[in-house]
């Protein structure tokens, strides 16, 4: 059982969330509230991913989001601390590596490395998902489980980290 | 001498692959897939083009080893020779038959 979790531009349908090995693919903003803290607050949404940089979300962290996506992938310590305090798991949204080229991909790749090793010393909930805006950045589960090795965790701790945090996002 | 154990993946590709342009696509491929894999590693790699099972979807043989590699180059791979292009995997499996079987 795994999950992933696209925007609705993806414009994905049932055969495609079968075809990539997914049970189910949560879509933001259909399932899945997707707040930019830079522009509005947390709102009462179920589920939240908050978005933004590590100050807001340590806030978005306290109000009770379900998961958050840290732009620039830059590791904080008092974010990765609140968000195992709070069991708000972390995206780590492979679009961001898909999406570039040469040099600075390779560069988000060592960011997203350091970034799982540091939320994985702190106890932090890692959710690999793709958060992707259009179907040439969506990936099959054996695909995100392999990029997930490429920047540093284990098969079982990816196969694990894709069905269970996720599932949890998105069921 | 030990015989190579392979690994083959069905591949859908986001744009159609017609007959007469299959050729240069699978070349075109192997270079991309050389670019993300790196040359040092590609030769133990060796992905190759086996089949089409139709205009959208393809199988890949690999090196047992090297499967990873390609499944995750797959996911990087955003053209090929000009054109824009994107790569789900859908199954892998260690003969074609039981690739066949699994994506049926």
């Amino acid at each position: 059982m795994y999950y992933d979790i696209v925007f609705s531009s993806c414009n994905i349908d049932g055969s495609l969330v079968s075809r990539l090995g997914f049970s189910k693919i949560g879509v933001i903003p259909d399932s899945i509230a997707f707040l930019d803290l830079e522009k509005q607050g947390v709102g009462k949404e179920r589920k939240v991913i908050a978005s933004g940089p590590a100050g807001k979300l340590i806030s978005a962290a306290n109000m009770g989001v379900a998961a958050v996506y840290l732009k620039g992938m830059e590791a904080d310590k008092k974010l990765m601390a609140s968000l195992a305090d709070n069991g708000v798991a972390l995206c780590i949204s492979l679009s961001d590596i898909t999406e570039n080229d040469g040099l600075r991909r390779s560069h988000t790749i060592f960011k997203a490395g350091r970034l799982l090793s540091s939320a994985r010393k702190n106890g932090v909930d890692i959710a690999f998902v793709t958060l992707a805006r259009s179907r040439s950045s969506m990936c099959s589960y054996m695909q995100i489980v392999e990029l997930a090795k490429l920047i540093g965790a284990e098969e079982s701790y990816a196969r694990k980290s894709i069905s269970e945090v996720n599932g949890r996002l998105v069921v | 001498m030990m015989r190579e154990k392979h690994r083959y993946i069905a591949v859908e590709s986001g744009h159609a692959v017609t007959e007469p342009e299959r050729d240069d696509f699978a070349t075109g491929l192997r270079i991309a897939l050389m670019r993300c894999i790196g040359e040092s590693n590609f030769h133990m790699v060796n992905p190759r083009v086996v089949e089409f099972l139709n205009d959208n979807t393809f199988i890949l043989r690999t090196s047992l080893a090297g499967c990873g590699h390609v499944i995750a180059a797959l996911a990087l791979i955003k053209r090929i020779g000009g054109r824009d292009a994107y790569f789900y995997t859908l199954g892998a499996s260690g003969t074609i038959k039981a690739l066949k079987k699994k994506r049926m």
